[in-house]
């Protein structure tokens, strides 16, 4: 187990390396002038020289690579000029939105996803599974702005349970209770479509576990058909596949662009939307590199935990 | 492609993407508003309105005319974005797997850069850099697929590459790219071509959302993604405008995911070998009217401990086919071994299984027939008296040792877990039973094999885990399912010798499955060959052994060579019939 | 980890061989470098007096000569290919010649080994397990090799299906006249089809010698132990 949990903890070096060499390149190789791309087109000559200065581009790519990593390093990702404030200030405050929203997301995503798989999959044939079918393949065909559009119509509009979007009500105090109501409806759209896609791949694991056959094996032992499902089935169903389950959380990460868009959140993925409707590069640049950052580390726990939960890992 | 139509998720999806597909394409000819006209004076009109079907948009525009311009250019962008990405993964995924090395590390880990981002993150980065707009939303999303389709490419080929057909070829003379395009392209398609249909639903989910957030197509390109976010801005009070270009995406993509299904259901070669079913608790019992003749009377026999009768099971697979086990009978006392020999299809192991309802329902079905053990009658029991039986009177070794253990629990936990299904014992009292088992069954350090996971141990090992686990509970039957045939000669042996001691040692009846006289010769009193489901003949081991009466078990006997025959032995002719039986 | 430590054998021309062991033995690890499709880390082998390496530099002219036949009869073959197209390619790559030839060729010998006609026009997966071995004999025997590599052919058949197997090859040895490598774990086939023996142990050769020697007097007490688990299971002789 040692030995690859390190293998993965060597490897996640070289590919946060490797990704921060393309967020750098991403915005290195822009056409036309870097200065004025990323200063925005109301940028006074001064700032722009001063920038060129900086930004030392004539030096070779290698050079400006490492001087730019160096400041971002020290949390230094430059000014943001279309929120008129430094990258970090903005990144610290829509990446603890993002946060909450995302773990919310997944979290809903994880339990009804891999719950309705593996009840599926017990259930096979039945009206149970075939209905969990149905709504699964309409969930993974459903875009999740418009299935946010539709909760809001029908949560917020005509039924008035729930808050239309925002992190709080203006004039409101900020309370635990506000913020949970605020979340509920875009963490449950983030949740649900992601979910989905989680459902229909459990079903599938859970389906060729149960054929194997140290399942036969336990029933020849007499055990019940819960315990063998739970207890046999899932470990063996669901720990090969928990890198897949770390890959899901890109699929949330993404998702919270567009719920984030529907419900006015105030988190990353809009930030990132309006920084690209805006050309606001240095933004996009920090915003990218930190949701890069997040997904590759969950991803390393996903496998770190697999190693750990698997003892034919453990050699 | 006949299979692909039969199939009815198929079939829905085809009409659902041709009803959608054939008026986006014919849009220019239908007699429909141009998409862009706009009239301020009928803005917002209510689907049904004269002139407009589905009513119109806050500039007055036709909202079916755009919605099915929309469509057009969504198809166009998500087909056009699918071959790109295609291609490409395809490409390196090829390459990849077929030359491993450094060509794999190169162009994987590469990939694994691209798959850091979340995929959506990845596709605003190069929106932003390239400017938005629908050619470049386009390109972003091509490139961010690139790695699903070179993963799922890759490990086919690798699958492929690794097979044995492909060295076969390099015997045959054959170059390597020639053996690329020759040998394992023509595997690796049908992956292609799933991976393929499984993006297109993506393409279109993705291509509406970059539009959605104002990053695709720009105004006024009628687009399903950019109507629904100008659709949002009038939700309070007109929310068809913003509700319907969701439908249309959501039920193409539906039709869509539909028709891809099938499609892996048609060319995932696990699937079609029907993979998916998942057997359930206990084999089903199906009685078609009246007890099969000359069961009528059966009562349990005085001195028999276990009696068969007529048992005949069919694979509903087979549908007209001749059942996998017709009428078997057979009766064995307590304390006696019976050892039942055939090759494959014999219907030898249905029958072990079915013994205590262990054959996998779906497919299989017990048509008719009595099963007696002790005063259990099998076929009628309740789920509870089964799992009863199961464990505790009757127990299984099975033939795969490491694959009848699970992979990651530890072995003396298996065993403990028999031990408690079937009554209050301590975990302590249950590990100390569990010890002596281990002992019991010769296992080498039995302290350490408890905490041991399968794979930490052999072949042999394994299987004495797998007998200690069967004697758990004393059981007064034994059913090993060819217990030796998956480990050496030498190892096979010991495990028979050990199987021999715990008979005389525990006096338990003990029935053995094998395809081969020989071994099973070795531990039982007597034997049963099987063939095409039905019994052969059945005798004392030594009287069938010395004199076969049925031709099918001198041919049996026939075909084995002895040591210490050498040359001379001829392996007998095949009956006239055992020809047709080879054949597929 | 060493698959196989320090192994020397000689075979003459025309005899037949057979390469006994358990798993992780070594045996296949042998059978596979003897034709080519894996290197040693150390030591030669020579074919017809020539290192090994030199002679897989024209693999086509080696791979006439020497060939091989799996163990997985059906995934020996493309199962995307049509069985007389299988069949064709090999000779074709391999000698070349004229389409009719060709033909005719793969013909007789399809015949030689058994295989109906029609067969030839079946894709690998309606096939037995025995008419797959039995297309494999056939492509291995195509080009009239001198040497045939056999790497458990009939392990994974049914009995009655092995014996078959095994009579035509007894019978192709007579016809076809090729030096046999036959790779097993089963002393009694050897004793039934090979003129030596060769017992390998994790990697190393136990025994070796004619067959009828070392089955009579084995000297070590490997070989007697693997021909008395041999004995135990056999019908011929209840113990």
């Amino acid at each position: 187990m040692r030995g690859l949990v390190w293998e993965r903890l060597f490897w996640t070096g070289p590919v946060l390396l490797g990704v921060s060499v393309l967020v750098f390149l991403l915005m290195a190789l822009i056409p036309g002038d870097p200065a004025l791309a990323l200063l925005g087109p109301y940028a006074t000559e001064a700032n722009l020289d001063r920038l060129r200065a900086q930004m030392a581009l004539d030096a070779p790519l290698w050079t400006r690579y490492f001087t730019w990593i160096g400041q971002v390093l020290q949390g230094d990702f430059g000014y943001a000029y279309s929120v008129d404030r430094p990258v970090a200030e903005e990144l610290w405050e829509r990446g603890r939105a993002t946060l909450l929203l995302a773990s919310a997301g997944y979290l809903v995503c994880l339990l009804l996803g891999v719950g309705a798989g593996v009840f599926a999959a017990a259930r096979q044939y039945t009206w149970i599974d075939r209905s969990l079918s149905v709504v699964s393949m309409v969930g993974i065909s459903t875009p999740a702005f418009w299935l946010g559009l539709l909760f809001v119509m029908v949560f917020s509009i005509h039924l008035q349970w729930l808050p239309s979007g925002g992190i709080q009500t203006f004039g409101e105090d900020p309370s635990a209770g506000a913020l949970l109501r605020h979340l509920a409806l875009p963490a449950l759209t983030l949740g649900l479509v992601a979910a989905a896609l989680v459902a229909r791949f459990v079903r599938t694991q859970m389906l060729e576990v149960l054929r194997l056959d140290f399942v036969r094996t336990a029933r020849a032992k007499g055990a019940g058909e819960g315990r063998i499902l739970w207890c046999h089935a899932v470990r063996a169903g669901i720990v090969p596949v928990l890198p897949v389950l770390g890959l899901q959380a890109g699929y949330v990460l993404g998702g919270a662009v567009y719920v984030e868009t529907v419900f006015q959140w105030p988190g990353l993925g809009r930030m990132l939307v309006e920084a690209v409707t805006q050309r606001d590069l240095l933004l996009v640049q920090g915003g990218v590199l930190l949701v890069a950052t997040a997904y590759v580390l969950v991803n390393l726990a996903a496998d770190v935990l697999q190693a750990v939960l698997d003892p034919r890992l453990q050699k | 492609m006949s299979r692909f139509l039969r199939n009815p998720s198929a079939l829905v999806g085809l009409v659902i993407v041709l009803l959608l597909v054939v008026p986006a394409l014919c849009a220019p000819l239908l007699p429909i508003a141009d998409p862009n006209e706009a009239n301020l004076t009928n803005r917002l009109a209510p689907p049904g309105s004269d002139g407009h079907l589905l009513g119109t948009d806050s500039l007055g525009r036709d909202i079916l005319s755009r919605l099915l311009h929309g469509l057009r250019l969504s198809l166009a962008v998500a087909i056009s974005a699918t071959v790109v990405a295609g291609f490409a993964g395809s490409l390196i995924g090829l390459l990849a797997g077929f030359y491993r090395r450094w060509v794999d590390t190169l162009l994987m880990r590469s990939m694994d850069m691209l798959l850091a981002f979340p995929y959506l993150i990845l596709a605003l980065a190069i929106v932003a850099v390239l400017g938005p707009g629908l050619l470049n939303a386009l390109l972003a999303i091509a490139v961010v697929n690139i790695p699903f389709f070179a993963r799922n490419v890759r490990g086919a080929t690798l699958l492929w590459t690794r097979s044995a057909f492909v060295e076969a070829a390099v015997l045959s003379g054959r170059k390597r790219p020639a053996i690329l395009l020759a040998e394992v392209l023509p595997n690796v398609v049908p992956t292609i071509i799933i991976a393929l249909s499984t993006t297109l639903g993506w393409m279109i989910l993705e291509t509406a959302g970059l539009s959605f957030l104002g990053l695709g197509a720009q105004p006024p390109t009628a687009d399903l993604g950019a109507m629904l976010a100008e659709g949002r801005t009038v939700m309070l009070v007109h929310p068809h405008v913003g509700l319907l270009p969701g439908v249309v995406i959501l039920i193409l993509v539906v039709g869509l995911n539909l028709m891809g299904d099938a499609l892996r259901d048609v060319l995932d070669p696990r699937l079609s070998q029907g993979v998916s079913a998942a057997p359930g608790a206990a084999t089903v019992v199906e009685r078609g009217g009246a007890r099969a003749a000359g069961a009528e009377n059966a009562g349990p026999v005085e001195d028999s401990f276990v009696d068969v009768r007529n048992l005949t099971l069919s694979f509903s697979a087979e549908a007209e086919g001749a059942p996998a086990v017709q009428d078997v009978s057979f009766r064995l006392g307590r304390a006696e071994a019976l050892g039942i020999v055939g090759e494959s299809g014999s219907g030898k192991s249905v029958t072990a299984l079915a013994l205590s309802r262990l054959v996998p329902s779906p497919p299989a079905r017990i048509l008719r027939g009595e099963v007696r053990i002790g005063d259990t009658d099998v076929l009628r029991a309740s789920p509870s008296a089964l799992r009863q039986l199961r464990g505790r009177r009757v127990s299984y070794i099975f033939q795969n040792p490491w694959d009848s253990l699970h992979p990651m629990i530890r072995v003396g936990e298996q065993v403990m877990e028999s031990l408690r299904l079937h009554g209050p014992v301590s975990r302590a009292a249950a590990r100390r039973r569990a010890r002596e088992l281990f002992e019991q069954v010769a296992l080498p350090d039995a302290e350490a094999a408890l905490r041991a996971y399968p794979h930490q141990l052999s072949g042999g090992q394994c299987q004495r885990v797998g007998i200690a686990m069967a004697l758990a509970n004393q059981p007064e039957l034994l059913i090993a399912d060819e217990p030796t045939t998956a480990l050496d000669v030498t190892v096979q042996k010991q495990v028979l010798d050990l199987l021999r001691q715990i008979r005389e040692e525990h006096g338990l009846a003990l029935i053995f499955i094998s395809h081969d006289l020989g071994v099973v010769q070795a531990v039982v009193d007597r034997v049963m060959v099987m063939r095409r489901g039905m019994v052969v003949e059945e005798g004392p081991t030594a009287a069938v052994l010395s004199n076969p009466r049925h031709a099918y078990t001198q041919q049996l006997m026939a075909a084995s060579p002895v040591l210490g025959r050498g040359r001379k032995q001829d392996l007998g002719e095949a009956p006239a019939d055992a020809r047709g039986g080879e054949g597929a | 980890m060493q698959a196989l430590d320090g192994v020397d054998l000689t075979l003459r021309e025309g005899r037949a061989l057979g390469i006994v062991g358990e798993s992780g033995s070594g045996k296949s690890t042998l059978a596979r470098i003897l034709v080519g499709l894996e290197e040693p880390s150390s030591g030669t082998v020579l074919f017809q007096g020539k290192p090994l390496v030199e002679a897989l530099r024209a693999r086509s002219a080696f791979h006439r000569e020497v060939q091989f036949v799996f163990q997985n009869s059906l995934g020996a073959l493309n199962p995307r290919k049509r069985i007389g197209s299988i069949l064709h390619t090999h000779l074709q790559i391999l000698e070349g010649g004229t389409a009719t030839e060709v033909k005719a060729r793969v013909r007789e010998v399809a015949e030689a080994v058994d295989l109906p006609e029609d067969l030839l026009e079946r894709f690998p997966h309606a096939l037995s397990g025995g008419q797959a071995q039995r297309v494999n004999l056939a492509r291995a025997l195509l080009t009239h090799p001198r040497v045939i590599v056999m790497d458990e052919p009939v392990a994974a058949l049914d009995v009655s299906v092995q014996a078959r197997v095994l009579r035509l090859l007894r019978r192709l040895a007579e016809t076809f006249t090729f030096t046999l490598v036959f790779i097993t774990h089963d002393l009694a086939v050897v004793d039934y089809l090979c003129d030596e023996v060769c017992v390998m142990r994790e990697g190393k050769v136990v025994e070796s010698g004619s067959t009828a020697d070392v089955l009579t007097r084995p000297h070590e007490a490997y070989t007697r132990a693997l021909m008395d688990a041999s004995r135990a299971t056999s019908h011929g002789m209840p113990s």
